[in-house]
């Protein structure tokens, strides 16, 4: 069988809350934002990753490259487990997995021209000679859709918009398999956004690059993806073919999210399915599915029990015990959606 | 930034920081004023044996306390010497000490701050307690208890203020490299390979410089009065060496009958002081953002 271009498997990421620091220190509390979450993407797919803000999906996003440090998990690229590797090693496996940020006025360094910012990381894994590196630096402006004279300029003398594609040539510059964006183009102007938009479009299909789109913005994430996974509270939900999410979603989350979505017509009356209540903290989550609390469908069983994200067909998956059972589908038939079983992955771990 | 002579967009470096420099210069006049007077003490002291007419220890029993004539502009101290001559020749001690110390204490601050605020945990407490204890002391104190165990002199002075200037650097440093390492695009460049000294050296430190060279500029003008302090206490400069602090001390006992020896190395002080302090403040307000157009 061929390994996934980027396989995560049984991913936890948790965050001591509530220490003061210090020597004393107070009482640790645990944040779960990522809270065992499995998912794969395969060469030149596009994956959405939506929910809303603090549901863990930009700390997803950075713990997959190893920015945020796992608390627990697998990280597999192209089979290879990179959680094991240290310093250099690392590094090295770095160059494979970038990262295009979300508020492009504070990724750039101030400091440094673009044509250094663009530069820096093919100085530091010793590409080419000198002087292809600035031939590279001059493709890379090209890639993105900026002319070579903005090698010159500074970041403060550049738009949001290109800004952001300079983030993306910086990304870009290693000739990466695996993009994770975190929100890049929440921080834009409409106009602007689909102009980014377009650009991954065709990164995707051009370079046959892996790409992560984290996004809070259905609207956005539905027309750069191939395939959709919801997070709510540090876990996925639900995940599907882009087109089969928008138009039969199965778990409430998902159809609330659906909902929300303003259709630009006066006429048509607003359907929005207001969720109630604010987002559980994920501190101290609620029992059993996680989003009972807010579910119109909730019964007594997802109080009691968590939900399994489960298959339900090619490439869909689902957590929501009243979505398996019109589905038709049994927790023990059903198969385990992303890899591996619970604690199964963790036993392997060294 | 030290880029290759190879890369094209280096070449027009300079015009542009040139061109930065100047527009800020031109906004901001305390920097002007403040460079002026620094630059103009620099020089004087620099070519201290080219303008002053007499030598600072050429003693005159004609002319005992005089007051300011065409012979002595300032006047003479109670052995007949020249003031101004002698108040010249200090500025070279003033300025010396006020570097030496200044440099010295970034030299070795720099570091630690830097290293302090990017590791953090552990590292970054020990460090700052130990720069608690310094920063507990009185600094005047501290230079004096320095002193006294390493002996007198220039050298000595120099490192005794460094080490009163060490843990003041180093703490500012480290609050803005606090910041600064969260910045985003430190994270952008490690997630495209950067190392920790690279990260430190190229993305963090010249972020969060800034600040911490303000507060050196203005510690310069603190260092000519702690030098001016320990003169005049006579744990400065030995003489015959003229020392602003140790002509307070020689003249403050006749400042009835002859205040000039007393009057002008106290503006020679304020006049030096206040070029730095300047200097620092106006560097302040144009490193601020809310000062700086956008």
């Amino acid at each position: 069988m061929n390994a996934p271009l980027l396989e995560v498997r049984n991913l936890k990421r948790y965050f001591h809350a509530s220490r003061t620091g210090g020597l004393l220190g107070g009482v640790p509390r645990l944040v779960r934002a990522v809270d065992d979450v499995s998912l794969t993407l395969e060469k030149g797919e596009t994956l959405g990753l939506v929910g809303e803000s603090g549901c863990g999906k930009s700390t997803l996003g950075r713990a997959m490259l190893r920015l945020i440090e796992p608390t627990s998990g697998q990280v597999l690229l192209d089979g290879q487990d990179i959680m094991a590797l240290r310093g250099g090693d690392l590094r090295k496996v770095r160059q494979w997995m970038q990262m295009v940020f979300q508020d492009p006025y504070s990724s750039l360094n101030p400091r440094m021209r673009v044509s250094a910012i663009l530069r820096e990381p093919l100085d530091i894994f010793h590409i080419g000679t000198s002087l292809e590196r600035s031939r590279r630096v001059s493709a890379l402006l090209e890639r993105v859709g900026l002319d070579a004279s903005f090698a010159r300029r500074f970041p403060h003398d550049l738009s949001g918009g290109q800004r952001q594609r300079v983030g993306i040539a910086a990304a870009l510059a290693l000739e990466p398999r695996v993009i994770v964006a975190d929100e890049p183009v929440s921080a834009l102007d409409v106009s602007v956004q689909a102009q980014i938009l377009n650009l991954f479009h065709q990164l995707q299909r051009d370079l046959r690059l892996g790409i992560v789109f984290v996004a809070h913005n259905l609207d956005v994430v539905q027309h750069v993806s191939d395939r959709v996974a919801v997070m709510y509270l540090g876990k996925i939900v639900e995940t599907a073919p882009t087109a089969l999410l928008f138009a039969a979603p199965q778990h409430p989350y998902t159809q609330a999210l659906l909902s929300a979505i303003p259709v630009a017509d006066p006429s048509q009356p607003i359907r929005a399915q207001v969720l109630l209540g604010e987002v559980p903290s994920p501190i101290d989550p609620p029992m059993g599915c996680r989003f009972h609390p807010r579910c119109p469908l909730a019964e007594d069983i997802c109080k009691r029990v968590e939900p399994a994200l489960l298959a339900y067909g090619p490439g869909t998956a689902v957590a929501c015990h009243v979505a398996m059972r019109s589905l038709g589908v049994e927790a023990s038939s059903g198969s385990h959606a992303g890899v591996a079983g619970q604690g199964d992955a963790e036993e392997r771990r060294s | 930034m030290s880029a290759p002579a190879t890369m094209p967009a280096a070449q027009d470096s300079r015009p542009v920081r040139f061109g930065l420099l100047t527009r800020a210069l031109g906004r901001n006049r305390a920097i002007v004023a403040g460079l002026a007077i620094v630059l103009a003490l620099t020089l004087v002291a620099l070519a201290a044996s080219m303008i002053t007419p007499y030598s600072y220890h050429a003693m005159s029993y004609d002319a005992v306390l005089a007051g300011p004539s065409r012979a002595h502009v300032f006047g003479t101290d109670g052995l007949g010497r020249d003031l101004f001559t002698r108040v010249v020749y200090s500025f070279q001690v003033s300025l010396k000490v006020a570097f030496g110390s200044v440099v010295l204490a970034l030299l070795v601050g720099i570091p630690l701050g830097l290293v302090a605020g990017y590791w953090g945990g552990l590292l970054d407490g020990l460090l700052m307690r130990l720069i608690d204890m310094l920063l507990a002391f009185p600094a005047i104190l501290l230079a004096i208890a320095l002193i006294t165990i390493l002996g007198q002199g220039l050298t000595v002075m120099v490192i005794a203020i460094a080490v009163v200037y060490v843990p003041i650097l180093a703490r500012v440093l480290r609050g803005s490299v606090l910041d600064v390492r969260q910045a985003t695009y430190v994270e952008g460049a490690r997630a495209r390979g950067a190392g920790h000294m690279r990260l430190m050296l190229r993305h963090v430190l010249p972020n969060s410089i800034g600040p911490t060279l303000v507060q050196a500029t203005l510690l310069m003008a603190f260092a000519i009065q702690i030098e001016a302090g320990l003169s005049f206490l006579g744990l400065g400069v030995q003489p015959p060496t003229p020392s602003l602090g140790y002509m307070l001390q020689e003249n403050h006992g006749y400042i009835s009958q002859s205040p000039w020896g007393s009057l002008f190395p106290c503006l020679a002080i304020a006049l030096a002081v206040l070029g730095f302090n300047l200097l620092g403040t106006g560097l302040r307000s144009s490193l601020d953002p809310r000062g700086r157009a956008r």
